[in-house]
């Protein structure tokens, strides 16, 4: 009888139902855990993310399970309510209905300065032309889709390309809708890539640009007022739903809580939304993006093709806003120093650091820093409307 | 509005269908920016024009000269430049006036 209590215990724990699938995501998400902790690779998201996958791993816990058939319904078991789901199933809503990744923008949003974009506004199109990436990997996608052991369709190409918007939110949000069984990857690879901006970046900056113009010191910006900076949210909301509709959510989200930080009068919901808020969401986002990770999806050849289009895409975002910064360099008479041009990847600040980093190596008396802020802010508003225009072309 | 109609997101795309669509989306995206360019331009304009030249300077961006050399303890040098563009905004004095000599992160002892 002890033999057979023994037996019935050993076959009801984890051990015994672990795939070799989970037990290589489980060490990944160690080794996730580890490039969190230990190396700060973005660890405020890595590590929730890290410890989604952890947990969506574990055999038998059903975190993520799904009887009430709430995301898939052909996995509905008849009688099951929606509080029979797993609990990590039930916080994944709030991603699926774009929720989490619209709070976000708000906090973002609160959390913004655009003054240095105001200031200089042809800073929003070197915001534009770092979303070149996007593009570029969705043709790549769509053609590695020939392949039938990675066979992406142009919705989940879409999905993939986003990540060159160097913008997590922006990226889970349109992979949640085109592509939710690619959530998992694209998530893990729009961050880690955006951890590695100060890897990736410099020896693109150093290749596209020449040492005379990494060395042009810009003229200090212009004084922009508390009008401007209470104007400027509602009118690119306004101007932007009115012109592609499917980018309001982000815009939307992102402008309402820059309006909270600039109109004055609404310190306390500026503060909950670039702080209480932002961080409660971001445990949300995080864990239940990892939980997505579930092995036997996520160890596939696609996931390989994922991680090389993601880099290929945070490539040609940074080249594309170099070579617009160059263009900008030649039109001004020297007057824009093209290092600004890769901030327009997003990432803010990091891209706009890797800018003032790389030119004061060339020129130590050379402070870029608020000048590459402008094409930083405004390549968020750049993969807004990127994503809005995925969603438009590709969503149901 | 979708596209549905024209773009069947499951099915597989022609290479020339993707460059089409990869084409338009840098388009609209280059377009929709460089027309909020105009308007912050124009809004820009018209709020000096209200406000004329009386208001005194109420954010400054500072854009560090960098005639001051700081020395650096524990501080990495885009951490110093926020900082020392901080300064200069909040105090309203141009940076070019402000001369920091040492920027030193506090060590546990020294709280």
């Amino acid at each position: 009888m002890i033999f057979e209590i023994v037996k019935g215990i050993w076959a009801s724990s984890g051990f015994a139902a672990l795939g070799w699938q989970n037990a290589v995501m489980i060490v990944c998400s160690f080794v996730f855990l580890y490039l969190a902790i230990v190396k700060k690779f973005e660890p405020l998201l890595l590590v929730p993310i890290a410890f989604g996958i952890l947990l969506a791993n574990m055999p038998e816990t059903g975190l993520m399970a799904d009887p009430a058939g709430l995301m898939d319904p052909s996995q509905a078991v008849e009688g099951a309510h929606w509080y029979n789901d797993g609990v990590l199933r039930l916080i994944y809503a709030g991603v699926k209905s774009s929720i989490f990744p619209c709070l976000i923008f708000m906090g973002i949003g609160a959390m913004t300065d655009f003054g240095p974009l105001l200031a200089n506004p042809i800073s929003l199109i070197l915001g534009a032309a770092a979303q070149l990436g996007i593009y570029v990997a969705f043709v790549i996608a769509v053609a590695l889709g020939k392949v039938p052991a990675i066979g992406f369709t142009p919705a989940q190409a879409a999905s993939i390309a986003i990540i060159g918007g160097a913008d997590g939110p922006t990226a889970i949000l349109v992979a949640s809708k085109l592509a939710p069984e690619l959530l998992g990857p694209i998530a893990l690879a729009a961050y880690s890539y955006m951890a590695l901006i100060p890897i990736i970046q410099p020896p693109i900056m150093k290749m596209l640009t020449t040492e005379k113009e990494r060395k042009v010191e810009m003229k200090q910006l212009r004084t922009v007022s508390k009008t401007e900076k209470i104007i400027f949210p509602i009118a690119v909301f306004v101007i932007v739903s009115l012109l592609l509709p499917s980018a309001a959510p982000l815009i939307g989200f992102l402008m309402l809580g820059n309006l909270f930080k600039e109109c004055g009068v609404t310190e306390r919901l500026s503060e909950t939304s670039q702080n209480a808020l932002i961080n409660i969401v971001t445990i949300m986002l995080g864990t239940t993006v990892g939980a997505t990770a579930a092995g036997e999806q996520f160890l596939q050849l696609r996931t390989i093709a994922i991680v090389f289009l993601g880099l290929t895409a945070f490539c040609f975002s940074t080249a594309g806003g170099l070579l617009l910064g160059k263009l900008l360099y030649v039109i001004t008479g020297g007057k824009i120093n093209p290092l600004i041009g890769s901030a327009g990847v997003s990432a803010v600040p990091m891209a706009a650091r890797v800018s003032q980093t790389v030119g004061r190596k060339y020129n130590s008396t050379n402070f870029l820093l608020m000048h590459a802020m402008g094409p930083n802010v405004a390549g968020v508003i750049g993969s807004a409307v990127a994503a809005g225009f995925l969603l438009l072309m590709f969503g149901d | 509005m979708n596209f549905l109609h024209i773009i069947d997101p499951n099915a597989p795309m022609a290479m020339s269908q993707a460059l089409l669509v990869a084409l338009t989306g840098i388009a609209v995206v280059l377009l929709e920016l460089a027309l909020l360019t105009f308007i912050i331009q124009i809004i820009s304009k018209a709020v000096r024009l209200f406000s004329g030249k009386k208001k005194a300077p109420e954010a400054v961006i500072p854009a560090p000269s960098g005639r001051m050399d700081p020395v650096l303890i524990g501080v990495d040098e885009p951490t110093a430049a926020v900082i020392m563009a901080v300064i200069s905004s909040k105090s309203g004095i141009p940076l070019e006036k402000l001369a920091f000599r040492t920027i030193r992160i506090l060590q546990e002892e020294e709280k």
